[in-house]
């Protein structure tokens, strides 16, 4: 079937009352969801299950894919508004994003993040649409060796996140990762640090560990001072033409952002979180003259990840439906749906079905147009949040925070670790550690380690055949060491003498 | 547009929150009068997305039509859904909250994950059974499920078997080979079935053991290859499948093998109860809807309530739990637990 007829077919099937309706409710329902930390879209999409059982399979579709794009994007708002990453993905998007609301930009941060979420995932898209089947190859290339690798160059984004101090920042990490081995290890199911509770067997969830790193441990330091009445006084200006200054400085950027989240989305099993966090780093490091220092408000900082992690949908949307691969928690559940609706998608359905391949690709873009319209619509009034006075403001977060951490496993243990977590993020902070790299370790933790462990039994512990006679891991093994290495003050004092040596001095052996 | 004060947000805010407080309390009026008078919770012990929470669900819309009451299915995951068990044992035992369980209520003791089994359960219905498939990455060199165990034979530990995780049904499939027919494969565990699917695709494992619905899509599109499937008979959906056990005869007593996917409530329900329920659960496992899902999924119906439920429980943990003991990788013995050698 010719591209032009069959793109026809699919705005048909699109363009009726009832689908639009179900794109803008899907996308709305989505950043509400996104936005309440503990609330996932992974549930959202499982509630539809049922719900959707005597639907046609094309709204079931559009209804779950439209939540998703909302979900994804709907994590920045909290994240700007009140330093709670509503989702995994959007725990890049605080670092920036919150100090801007506080300078009194609330409303450009919370934009910044609207247009890079849309301009990502149509990039996303775009690459679902064309390169579909040569990018799903490419993803099932990554075995456990390169797992393991993507995770530590996940885990590099510490030297990002510790301004003040790279020791402070690693102790933290490692914080983060010995709280992540708490529960039932992967491979023998032998209880680590369970001290006999089933509750600890269950290991620790990260969003209470979240919530309470940046939400409680916020107003536990806000307890401290009487003199603040709001997190922000004014909520700054948001006119087209910052956004057009904003974004055509920084193309390259974007473009770089979006290819990485599409990529790393594309890898079955890695999502948003360590694509969103991939780019934050990415950011800082090749952005020479940011607006202002990255941690402090650079719009650059909220810009990067979040161009990210809405790539990662059409990414994640591209081992699905070639292979039939779910390639993260709400993949697993939209394919559980299409079960269901006895579609079980793979290279058949891809190859013989392209109308329905077509149908998901259009969704997909008109869900991000939709995105940007209701983005905006809310922007403004959501900005206002950061004028709240704080007497009214922090009651509502502590309640948004027992709420969230019981809701992602309706388990009350949950709540006491969110408090736990929330005093060990108040005496983090008072202690200048910085609590960014907790939640990295807390998050990256269990992949970590049941990557390497799994990496040794397949290769009998030969850790040179796994790392360095493959040719994605190869190249990964270096990333990783040129990232980590390229921080020390060796390295900057070689690239200075370099450049010296270069300007008609003679460059001194070092 | 017009400016909202502060105040407005706040108690927008609230308001929001309340509501969404309210969703997953679910309705906190008082009962009265013939049971289901109100929504039932029923517990999935895995995330949304596995094959436990896509079976709960796919009964969920049938089985509502029966009772007259809606299920609010609600994923409580951890230690191989043993945490939602204990949370279901720990309400009113009132028929309003339920347990939707698999094969792993039959080792949670064996693994030392709790101290609750199914026998702290009333089985309402047992769905299904899986139906676990020899899957090799489409690359390697068996044709056949015979060529795969010959090599094994004379290879040990050289086949590499991806599993879900460990005592998962992959671990406990490749035991009924080690035991049968003397195979032995190095198991690799992963965090599921998808990614050990994944993995088995991408050719970094050789081999995996999983539940067909997971593997079949690949085996049709020639990526992976399903040697046989760990029954006795053949599926009618899958007629070109062997069964291993027309092939190796030693192997029948153990088949068919797969995990189990059910109803349950807790001990200590009204006899009513449980009646009202069975009731409501035959009527669905008969409907033309769910009797199309088994058949979609490659699902096995098993329709079991009462002392039938019973039976099949008893006897799948005594052959499973033996098989895991000696595979070395239980806590306790089955011995101790007082499961009975088959």
């Amino acid at each position: 079937m010719a591209v032009g007829s069959l793109l026809a077919k699919a705005i048909l099937i699109l363009v009726s009352p009832r689908m639009l309706f179900l794109v803008v409710a899907g996308v709305a329902a989505g950043i509400v969801v996104g936005a309440l930390p503990g609330l996932s879209v992974t549930m959202a999409v499982a509630l539809l299950t049922s719900l959707t059982f005597g639907w046609d399979i094309q709204s079931a579709l559009v209804l779950m894919i439209s939540i998703w794009v909302g979900g994804c994007y709907g994590g920045s708002k909290s994240a700007v508004l009140l330093n709670i990453p509503g989702a995994p993905a959007a725990v890049a998007t605080g670092f920036d994003g919150y100090p801007l609301a506080r300078l009194g930009e609330a409303a450009f941060g919370m934009g910044v993040a609207t247009v890079a979420s849309c301009l990502g995932g149509l990039f996303g898209t775009g690459v679902l649409a064309v390169a579909a089947p040569a990018i799903a190859e490419i993803g099932l290339k990554f075995g456990p060796p390169e797992y393991f690798l993507l995770v530590m160059w996940g885990l590099t984004t510490v030297g990002s996140l510790s301004a003040k101090s790279l020791s402070k920042g690693l102790l933290s990490a490692c914080l983060g990762l010995a709280v992540s081995m708490v529960g039932l290890d992967t491979m023998y199911g032998t209880g680590r640090f369970t001290f006999g509770s089933i509750e600890l067997a269950g290991g620790i969830h990260f969003v209470p560990a979240l919530i309470g790193v940046f939400g409680l441990s916020e107003v536990l330091l806000h307890l401290e001072k009487r003199r603040v009445k709001t997190v922000a006084e004014r909520i700054g200006a948001d006119t087209f033409k910052r956004y057009l200054s904003a974004f055509a400085k920084h193309v390259p950027l974007t473009l770089r952002c979006a290819v990485i989240g599409t990529i790393i989305g594309a890898i079955p099993g890695i999502g948003g979180e360590i694509a969103s966090l991939v780019a934050y780093d990415h950011a800082k490091r090749t952005v020479k003259r940011p607006t202002r220092q990255f941690g402090e408000g650079a719009y650059e900082g909220v810009l990067a990840p979040e161009t990210a992690n809405n790539a990662a949908i059409g990414g994640a949307l591209i081992p699905l439906l070639t292979l039939g691969v779910p390639g993260d928690a709400v993949t697993a559940v939209i394919l559980g749906v299409l079960y269901i609706h006895g579609i079980r998608p793979g290279p058949l359905v891809f190859n013989q079905d392209r109308l329905f391949f077509a149908v998901i690709v259009l969704v997909c873009a008109l869900a991000h147009i939709v995105m940007l319209w209701l983005g905006f619509a809310g922007n403004r009034w959501l900005a206002r949040v950061v004028t709240v006075p704080l007497p009214v403001l922090m009651p509502i977060v502590v309640l948004l925070s027992v709420v969230g951490s019981f809701a992602v496993q309706n388990r009350i243990f949950d709540v006491y670790l969110m408090v736990a977590f929330g005093l060990a993020g108040y005496l983090l902070k008072k202690a200048d550690f910085p609590v960014g790299p907790v939640i990295l370790g807390v998050i990256l933790g269990p992949m970590a380690d049941g990557e390497l462990r799994r990496t040794l039994a397949l290769y009998e512990g030969d850790v040179l055949r796994a790392f360095v006679t493959r040719p994605i891991s190869l190249v990964l093994a270096v990333l990783v060491g040129f990232t980590v290495l390229s921080q020390s003050e060796t390295a900057k004092a070689i690239v200075l003498r370099f450049r010296l040596g270069f300007s008609g001095r003679p460059a001194r052996p070092g | 547009m017009r400016r909202t004060g502060s105040g407005r947000v706040g108690l927008l805010v609230a308001l929001l929150v309340v509501l969404v407080a309210s969703m997953s309390l679910g309705s906190v009026f008082a009962a009265s009068g013939d049971y289901p008078t109100k929504p039932i919770q029923v517990v999935v012990g895995w995330g949304a997305g596995g094959i436990t929470d896509r079976s709960a669900r796919g009964v969920a819309p049938v089985a509502e039509k029966f009772l007259g009451q809606p299920w609010v299915v609600t994923n409580m995951p951890g230690a191989a859904g043993a945490i939602g068990a204990a949370h279901v044992l720990r309400q009113n035992p009132d028929g309003y909250t339920l347990l939707f369980g698999s094969e792993t209520m039959s080792i949670w003791q064996l693994m030392g994950l709790s101290e609750y089994s199914y026998k702290d359960f009333e089985p309402i219905m047992l769905c299904t059974q899986g139906v676990p498939a020899i899957a090799v990455n489409a690359s390697r060199p068996w044709r056949t499920v015979q060529e795969f165990v010959e090599y094994a034979k004379a290879n040990p530990r050289k086949i590499k078997l991806g599993i879900a995780g460990p005592a998962t049904t992959g671990a406990v499939a490749a035991a009924i080979l080690h035991k049968c027919l003397g195979t032995e494969l190095s198991n690799i565990a992963f965090e599921g079935g998808g990614p050990a699917v994944t993995a088995a695709l991408g050719g970094h494992v050789d081999v995996v053991m999983e539940n067909l619905p997971d593997v079949v899509e690949h085996h049709k599109a020639g990526k992976l290859r399903i040697l046989a499937i760990f029954d006795n008979e053949r599926m009618e959906t899958l007629p070109d499948v062997p069964a291993l056990g027309e092939i190796y005869a030693g192997t029948r007593n153990y088949l068919p093998y797969g995990p189990y996917f059910g109803l349950f409530a807790p001990k200590g329900v009204p006899a009513a109860v449980v009646s009202t329920l069975t009731d409501a659960m035959k009527k669905t496992v008969a409907d033309p809807r769910w009797q199309q899902y088994v058949r979609d999924g490659y699902f096995r119906s098993l329709a079991l309530s009462g002392e039938e439920a019973r039976k099949y429980l008893d006897e799948w943990t005594a052959q499973t739990a033996w098989l895991i003991y000696d595979l070395g990788v239980a806590k306790k013995s089955p011995e101790e637990l007082g499961i009975p050698k088959p």
